[in-house]
């Protein structure tokens, strides 16, 4: 293990400062809309519409973490990347797998934990073959008496967690077209909040509301295309002058290239109650190769932020106009009220692929901060009066040119694995990648339902002796307080406690707990597979404190982890290749829940 | 999303176009080809490699069919067969777990020269051991 922790924080003037007892705090920063008070459970994908992942449990602290062990296990019977974390309602922990998206209802009251029920959803079988980065799925959202979740073929259903019967399935994308779907849904009031997958295929990325109770459609919006079609109205008021216009989504395309042209919708969504706006990101544009989409390719790359009710468009922030890295911008958006400058401000922190952090009005998409928190080297910063990223003209691809030693890699300075938030400590907990590529983009044409890319990057391990880090990030002034240096990529999320403890996995398979004000690694233990997903905590009906975090190596970077050139099969041996050539030597492909305690003690005390 | 690795076969390739191939509706290609008795006629592994690309196989089956998002063609483990003729058939009709139907949006004899490609990729190129603890790592193939 390589730790290298980098207490910034008392250098930075203004940023942050030490409690009574020596604890880094960023004052006055709190969770936007946190979880029910006294919540034990874990209902929605990120726990609370801030998506913050943070909980109130504290019997797990930082003092008495290094009594943590293994309570009990649970294999889902599927080898994938199992990215996504459980939910638990009622003494019921509910896991839903990758492809083929089975769910399991876990009665947590009993011995063993034995099963409620078991669902295997109808999900078309070619949908394997068209989603780009593994068959994950990355969770349910609970309410109402309803498990809803999304099956890769593009269908969302809702599940009767009595019973186990399915309530609805409505089909949503379109496999003919190479639309899949891997996100997890969010339930806003009685709507359930989806989007799409496939932006390596030439979709045409979308968001939707269903109705929680029938799986109608309410309204869907696109993301490329018309405004009637991206439901741009009167009431769409961008902050900065350039995404102000009629049809942007279409005419900063060439002709009808917004048909194929991305901006799919495959990360997290947070909800602001009092605005009653959703927040999610838009993936890259379609084709990667940029000489075939000159223009600024709205809305790709972009946070959005829609009515609820009616999918309206209210403003929308791009960060990578005209993406040339195939920086999607789906990363999830934490809401938080924080102090920038002199004045607290209700804001939207995002750490995108392209490797900057920013800090966001997330009222009007103003952007307050924007700093880099990965090494990069593609652009030298984010000019705040225009909210454009400045560009190193050497680091731009282009068709037929082979472009080296661009920083991050189209991996992103950050993925899917979702960042945290602590009220306590102000600080976020992000996991980070650290690779570089050199990039050669082709002409690519159009064929439906296969890929529509258009460039060969090859990538490798970025600046220093480290492919990921676990950073602690301060977004009130855009600086990283600690890290901790992994030798892969940081492929799983964060949970962060009121024990003060940080929990997350690494792709060569070790479940860490680490002092949420230090950075210091208090505990850590070696799971079954790669951890690609996200640690939960809740209470069980036994007053007891749990942590519980699949293993499962997969989902892109980690799924051709046997041996690091593409295997099916999940016994296979393979050759070696360029990007993580020694992670087949720690872990191999899995699908189990572990699940921890004090002591692993399971039951009344 | 995707990582593509071993770029140097690929990178020395020229970019085909394609344009007067999309759209192209080839009836033919409805009726499946006889059974050869004997080889078939060789064909450019230059032609196979080129279409490999252009028609996007290499962004699903990786550059020179290492795997990605879909399996690997260079590890002898032939699913559908692996005949020359089996491979044409699996492009040609497409596979139940993802693979498109090929016919009817590109030429036959174009999926002809793709076959004979992605036939011969598996040629020497399987692995059965890989050693991590050797000082710069050993792989054991099969020999075929």
């Amino acid at each position: 293990m390589r730790l290298a922790i980098v207490a910034s924080c008392v250098l930075a003037v203004g940023a942050c400062t030490s409690d009574s007892g020596g604890r880094v705090v960023v004052a006055g920063a709190r969770i936007a809309f946190p979880a029910a008070p006294g919540s034990t459970e874990w209902t929605l994908p990120a726990r609370d519409y801030s998506n913050s992942r943070y909980s109130e449990l504290a019997d797990i602290t930082s003092s008495n973490v290094s009594q943590l062990r293994a309570a009990w296990t649970f294999s889902t019977g599927v080898l994938r990347g199992h990215e996504g974390q459980p939910l638990v309602v009622d003494n019921t922990m509910y896991i839903v797998t990758p492809y083929p998206n089975v769910a399991y209802a876990l009665d947590l009251t009993q011995p063993g934990m034995p099963l409620k029920w078991k669902f295997r959803p109808e999900n078309d079988q070619r949908a394997q073959g068209l989603a780009c980065c593994d068959v994950v799925n990355r969770g349910a959202s609970f309410a109402d008496g309803k498990l809803v979740y999304n099956l890769l073929d593009g269908h969302t259903v809702a599940v009767d967690v009595v019973t186990g019967k399915q309530l609805w399935r409505t089909k949503m994308g379109d496999i003919e077209r190479g639309e899949t779907i891997t996100m997890a849904p969010l339930i806003v009031k009685d709507m359930v909040i989806v989007g799409s997958s496939g932006g390596e295929m030439g979709v045409r990325g979308w968001v939707a509301a269903l109705d929680l109770t029938s799986g109608k459609e309410r309204w869907r919006a696109y993301n490329v295309g018309p405004d009637a079609d991206v439901k741009v109205t009167e009431r769409f008021k961008p902050f900065y002058e350039h995404d102000r216009g009629t049809n942007l989504a279409a005419t900063s395309w060439p002709k009808d290239a917004w048909k194929l042209g991305g901006g799919v919708v495959w990360g997290w969504i947070s909800y602001d109650l009092d605005l009653n706006l959703i927040y999610y990101g838009t993936a890259n544009p379609g084709p990667w190769n940029q000489d075939q989409r000159p223009g600024d390719n709205k809305w790709t790359c972009a946070i959005m932020a829609r009515d609820a009710d009616t999918g309206e468009l209210r403003w929308v922030y791009q960060q990578t106009p005209h993406d040339l890295w195939d920086y999607d911008g789906v990363n999830e958006n934490i809401l938080v009220d924080l102090t920038v400058g002199d004045s607290t401000r209700e804001a939207l922190v995002h750490f995108d692929r392209n490797g900057f952090a920013y800090t966001l009005d997330r009222a009007t998409g103003e952007v307050l901060v924007a700093q880099a928190f990965v090494p990069m080297n593609w652009s030298s910063g984010v000019d705040l009066k225009t909210g454009r990223p400045n560009v190193d003209p050497s680091k731009a691809t282009k068709q037929d040119v082979l472009v080296k030693n661009i920083c991050p890699s189209l991996e992103g300075g950050k993925n899917q694995q979702p960042a945290a938030f602590s009220p306590n400590t102000g600080l976020f907990y992000v996991p980070t990648i650290n690779l570089c590529m050199d990039y050669l983009g082709r002409a690519v044409a159009y064929f439906p339902g296969t890929p529509y890319i258009g460039a060969l990057p090859t990538e490798y391990g970025g600046p220093g002796d480290y492919k990921g880090e676990f950073i602690a990030w301060d977004a009130s002034t855009g600086k990283k307080i600690w890290g901790i240096k992994e030798q892969f990529p940081v492929w799983g999320g964060a949970l962060v406690t009121a024990g003060n403890v940080v929990f997350y996995g690494t792709l060569d398979g070790w479940f860490k707990a680490v002092d949420a004000s230090s950075g210091a690694v208090l505990w850590q233990f070696k799971v079954g597979s790669g951890v690609v997903g996200n640690p939960v905590t809740y209470r069980g009906p036994d007053g007891r404190q749990y942590i519980a975090v699949y293993a499962g190596v997969g989902g892109d970077m980690g799924y051709l982890v046997a041996g690091d050139v593409g295997s099916s099969l999940h016994f296979d041996v393979r050759e070696r290749g360029t990007t993580l050539p020694d992670l087949a030597r720690y872990t191999s492909w899995g699908g189990m829940l572990f699940v921890f305690s004090l002591d692993g003690a399971v039951g009344p005390r | 999303m995707i990582p593509l690795r071993y770029l140097a076969t690929l990178a020395a390739m020229s970019v085909v176009a394609v344009s007067a191939a999309f759209g192209v509706r080839d009836a033919r290609v409805s009726v499946a080809p006889q059974q050869p008795a004997t080889a078939p006629a060789p064909v450019p592994p230059s032609e196979g490699a080129r279409l490999f690309v252009a028609y996007n196989c290499a962004d699903c089956h990786g550059p020179d069919g290492v795997g990605l998002m879909a399996p690997s063609l260079q590890d002898g483990r032939w699913r559908f067969g692996g005949s020359e003729e089996d491979v044409y058939r699996s492009i040609a009709d497409g596979r139940p777990e993802g693979m498109p139907r090929w016919s009817g949006m590109i030429p036959a004899d174009h999926i002809r020269k793709l076959s004979a490609y992605v036939r011969g990729l598996d040629d020497g190129k399987d692995v059965t051991t890989m050693s991590f603890v050797s000082k710069q790592g050993t792989v054991d193939r099969p020999g075929h």
